[in-house]
């Protein structure tokens, strides 16, 4: 969707044309849904997140200056969002810990989402698992910028755009990414595909 | 000769980008003969294509149906009068869920939960819990307020 086409639509939208919005919605929604299934690794949360996106997106579209791209802002909103969800997931795992401190617990079946089923995970087989875990390993900022970067095939500038970063930090936190990767991954390169 | 000091340096990051192919021209110039000269990074481009050329790029597959549905389901959301008979927006969802969260840790502090398998220490521990559920409750709305500074600095 280009400027201009965008810019018709927000009017319309903004004139009340819910089948504007709900065609908004429908073009950017494989790509908002794909970007938080891959930060929260199942669809359930992922949907819910894109939702709320799109809720407040709708919600601020009279003081939308068109300043910045709607997907730039979605993507901004979708990070954010998942930021805030991993952030509730640590603690609760954290008061799971607490409650649990004499036992002995593996912590990635812990992070797992006990709701995601096989058929939620967006890679299969033991070579996904393994990049799921791996990608566990990421702090949320560098997942957001390596999801970015590798999957979304957005630019380093237009990432640091999305999360509001300096260029350099974006460029650090991809470097740290890629390391993490790698280490985690030593033994599994060529067979991931 | 600015640009040939340059051009002997090795820069790491530089690699990882000149992969994306997310340099500017003249950045992506000067790595390309830096590469010419420079064994070290010749073999580190060549392990960083090795790692994520094999991480492959998915988008979960979501099909037309599934798509219409969810933009349906988004514009049902925001007309205000339909707004009560569908799912709550995630904000209420995850509210709930802190709820629920408290709720069961409460459940399995009843005395039917069969505490004797419990250690001793689980059990002061659990009791701490239980005094501190109002404590648990504001250390969440804590975070939050800490994400939402984060969240300020970000931005
Ligand atoms: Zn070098």
């Amino acid at each position: 969707m280009d400027a201009a086409t965008e810019k018709i639509i927000l009017d319309r939208i903004c004139d009340g044309d819910e089948a504007s919005f709900e065609a908004l919605v429908r073009a950017h929604s494989a790509r908002v849904i794909g970007l938080a299934w891959r930060m929260v690794g199942n669809r359930e949360d992922a949907e819910d997140i894109a939702q709320e996106a799109f809720i407040r997106l709708h919600r601020s579209l009279a003081s939308f200056r068109g300043d910045s791209s709607i997907s730039t802002w979605l993507y901004r909103t979708v990070t954010r969002l998942t930021i805030d969800h991993h952030r509730r997931q640590k603690l609760k795992r954290k008061i799971f810990f607490f409650r649990h401190a004499d036992a002995e617990y593996d912590p990635y079946e812990l992070a797992a989402d006990p709701a995601a089923s096989p058929g939620d995970q967006y890679l299969a087989g033991e070579a996904g698992h393994r990049l799921s875990r791996a990608v566990e390993k990421l702090s949320v900022q560098q997942r957001a910028v390596f999801n970015l970067r590798h999957h979304e095939d957005l630019p380093l500038k237009e990432i640091a755009a999305v999360l509001k970063l300096e260029e350099g930090t974006v460029k650090s936190h991809l470097h740290r990414a890629v390391c993490i990767l790698r280490k985690e991954l030593k033994d599994l390169q060529g067979g991931l595909t | 000769m600015n640009d040939q000091r340059q051009a002997l340096s090795c820069q790491p990051q530089q690699l990882l980008l000149y992969y994306y192919a997310d340099l500017e021209a003249e950045d992506h110039r000067q790595v390309e003969q830096h590469l010419q000269s420079c064994t070290v990074c010749r073999a580190e481009l060549s392990e960083l294509q090795k790692l994520l050329d094999a991480v492959p790029v998915l988008t979960p597959e979501l099909s037309s149906v599934e798509l219409d549905r969810f933009s349906a389901r988004v514009v049902e959301q925001v007309q205000p009068q339909r707004r009560w008979f569908v799912r709550p927006a995630l904000g209420l969802a995850l509210a709930g869920a802190s709820v629920l969260l408290i709720t069961l840790n409460l459940h399995t502090l009843l005395p039917e939960s069969a505490p004797e398998h419990k250690s001793p220490l689980t059990m002061t521990v659990d009791q701490d819990v239980l005094l501190n559920l109002d404590l648990l409750q504001n250390l969440e709305l804590l975070e939050d307020l800490e994400l939402m500074q984060q969240l300020e600095r970000l931005g």
